[in-house]
């Protein structure tokens, strides 16, 4: 576990992402709220379309304004509040506050710009260092994350690097400005499992040696158990369960995580017969209703259920909140783990 | 195995080779070849599932497409059901093909946007088994039945259903003709898992139904363990291991599929901060550029620590038998087996939950 500091990083309290489309408005992301602390990999998890990547565009404003609408209570960084951000303050939220690391590492970097001149780019704009010393930082930094012959390969091109690489090149600039958080969304996704595991580590290493807090989109379980501190699992655009990860996967307190869980064929069991699914499909995103969202694809749904949305509410511990009337202590379901 | 085997394999493919050209960078440069498959042997009896892991390029792909015969290999036998198909004229290798499906990766770009469902299960039909266009469309529903889509729903067009259901789609147009064998290419990788579940649920029913045999082919260990009879791994288009799955996951003979196991994390936080992880340096070396020796050998970790020997860079290992049930291509196999990394949980998510219902 890695030691975090009393105030957070950053602050969620209550966002949201609108989008109005001619049908109607579609709610991406619904009233999210959590901590991110110096120190602190938390790992955002659900299916395609559960509002996890959204939400993360959505912390550092890279959301279009004339297409979707962000609104939150409180959304600081650094207790800075970034909805009232101007456009300067903005670029230096994103340049040296925050670092992205994206899935596809080849369309966020240019193709037209060699590897370390993209890098040194951002180190002399942000940092206002020499082009003599971003050239150094920037070999330093490409051998950093384990670029071997980083002297030789700085002045390659993108396409000239392998996909492990280029993931690689796309950290070292992520991490060039020193940033105190680090937003990755699926980083491993698109990479053989080999890499995946040097990928993890290396980001891993960087948040003990730097103290950046990170988010980490995943929709790999596994990948979650390997690296994250805490776990928020998305379902229809919101927070349905919110748990220290040990707790989430030794005592999932919610039908849908279940059913994440369970649904997963194990390298580390013999196969069972038939394995558990969640059937039915999300709800639409156009209309939610005012039920619980998951109560439609749930077994153990009773009439409550339908009557009214859940709170997110405490179960074991402070840290551990979950969505669902069942498992809360008035409920009708009790877990044995 | 003792005595004579119960049956003949179905497909039995030996030193199987699959060629491609690559163009030279400059125009002075003249196209190389190099070997996508270099020289597989394996079998697959009737009513077999075989699982095909390996990393992207290292040949599994251009494996399943040459049995079918979309990729010609450039040496190499295949016998499906007792006829060898590398040398069939291409009428015969027709008729041949309607007992040999193949399911893709990609539920989206595989499906043509511009036919109905009912069209793109039916066609596989109208070309193995021409018959009015009523039949085919009799068949077609079934068939839709069978994979759990609403056959009512036949005239629609695929981007009116879910990725689920499309992959669900893929898997009719390859049941419709009733084939003996189907090559599944990554089906389930593009799939969230809850849906995921529910495609590999219905692949085991068919191929309990049916009797099918099939080859998976795909990265995720986790799927395939739960599908396969065996496991095959391949590195650099070679096949360096291969056996019952359960001998492969729990003593896999051969480094390289020790690093594959132990890369791929379980969802158990305590499990994955107890097991030792072996991470692998570098990258796979290019196939135009295959090491000498064992194709493994750049990036051995069982090399290293057994200082490496020049063995392992000299000559090539033939797959041989492990004491532990598996074949694996490896000179140290067995230092390789006493090397093994924690894999498998008492913890079990999964399996040691139960959930209460009070009234």
């Amino acid at each position: 576990m890695t030691t975090a500091s009393s105030a957070p990083l950053l602050k969620v309290r209550n966002l949201s992402v609108y989008f109005r489309l001619e049908e109607g408005v579609l709610t991406a992301v619904d009233r999210i709220s959590f901590d991110v602390f110096g120190g602190q990999i938390l790992g955002l998890v659900g299916e395609s379309g559960s509002g996890k990547s959204m939400s993360m565009l959505a912390l550092a404003r890279l959301i279009p304004q004339d297409i979707g609408i962000i609104a939150a209570d409180e959304l600081s960084f650094d207790g800075e509040p970034v909805l009232s951000m101007n456009t300067r303050q903005l670029k230096a939220l994103r340049g040296p506050g925050i670092g992205f690391i994206f899935q596809n590492p080849l369309s966020s970097l240019n193709p037209l710009l060699t590897i370390g001149s993209q890098i040194s780019e951002s180190l002399r704009s942000h940092m206002g260092l020499s082009r003599k010393a971003a050239a150094t930082r920037t070999i330093d930094l490409l051998a950093r994350v384990g670029i071997p012959d980083p002297k030789q390969r700085v002045d390659d091109y993108p396409h000239q690097f392998s996909g492990g690489m280029r993931q690689r090149a796309m950290i070292a600039m992520a991490i060039a400005c020193e940033p105190k958080l680090i937003l990755a969304d699926e980083p491993t996704t698109a990479l053989d499992v080999t890499i995946q595991a040097q990928i993890l580590e290396l980001l891993v290493s960087i948040v003990e040696e730097t103290g950046a807090g990170v988010i980490i989109v995943t929709h790999d379980l596994g990948v979650a158990a390997n690296i994250c501190d805490h776990v928020n699992v998305m379902y229809a655009g919101q927070i349905v369960e919110s748990a220290p990860v040990d707790d989430l996967f030794y005592r999932p307190s919610m039908p849908y995580t279940w059913g994440l869980l369970d649904s997963i064929p194990r390298i580390d069991h013999a196969a069972t017969d038939v394995l558990p699914f969640i059937g039915g499909r999300p709800p639409d995103p156009m209309d939610f209703g005012s039920a619980c969202r998951f109560a439609p694809r749930c077994s153990y749904a009773r009439p409550a259920c339908i009557a009214r949305m859940p709170n997110l509410s405490d179960r074991d511990g402070v840290a551990h909140l979950a969505r669902c009337l069942g498992t809360e202590s008035s409920g009708w379901l009790e877990v044995q783990s | 195995m003792t005595g004579p085997a119960p049956s003949s394999p179905l497909l039995d493919v030996t030193n199987l080779v699959v060629q491609f050209r690559s163009r030279g960078k400059l125009l002075s440069e003249r196209s190389r070849t190099f070997n996508a498959v270099n020289d597989v042997s394996l079998q697959i009896m009737p009513g077999e599932s075989l699982g095909l892991v390996g990393e992207s390029g290292c040949g599994k792909t251009s494996f399943g497409r040459a049995i079918l015969m979309l990729n010609r290999p450039a040496a190499g036998k295949i016998h499906f059901d007792g006829t060898s198909i590398t040398d069939l004229p291409a009428e015969r290798l027709r008729t041949m093909r309607r007992h040999m499906q193949m399911v893709f990766q990609d539920p989206y770009s595989s499906l043509d946007p511009r036919m109905t469902v009912g069209q793109i299960v039916g066609e596989p039909v109208k070309t193995h088994e021409p018959a009015p266009l009523r039949t085919i469309r009799e068949k077609a529903a079934a068939t839709l039945e069978i994979v759990g889509i609403d056959p009512r729903r036949m005239d629609d067009y695929p981007h009116q259903f879910s990725g689920g259901q499309r992959q669900r789609i893929g898997i009719a147009r390859a049941l419709a003709v009733r084939p003996k064998f189907i090559v599944c290419d990554e089906a389930t990788s593009a799939l969230d898992v809850s849906v995921r579940a529910q495609i590999l649920n219905l692949l085991v029913d068919l191929r309990q139904r049916y009797g099918l045999t099939y080859l998976l082919i795909s990265h995720d260990l986790g799927s395939l363990r739960h599908m396969s009879d065996r496991i095959g791994v391949m590195y650099l288009g070679k096949l360096v291991e291969i056996g019952p799955v359960s001998a492969m996951y729990e003593t896999p003979g051969h480094p390289y599929t020790q690093s594959l196991l132990s890369a791929m994390p379980v969802p158990d936080p305590r499990l994955e901060r107890a097991r030792k992880r072996i991470v692998l340096s570098g990258d796979v070396p290019s196939p135009q550029a295959a090491p000498t020796g064992c194709c493994f050998h750049t990036r051995c970790w069982l090399r290293e620590h057994l200082g490496r020997p020049a063995r392992c860079h000299e000559q090539e290992p033939e797959l041989r038998a492990t004491m532990r049930g598996t074949k694996a291509a490896c000179h140290f196999s067995e230092e390789a087996a006493a090397q093994r990394p924690v894999t498998s949980s008492t913890d079990g998510v999964a399996t040691n939950r139960r959930v209460i219902v009070r009234s």
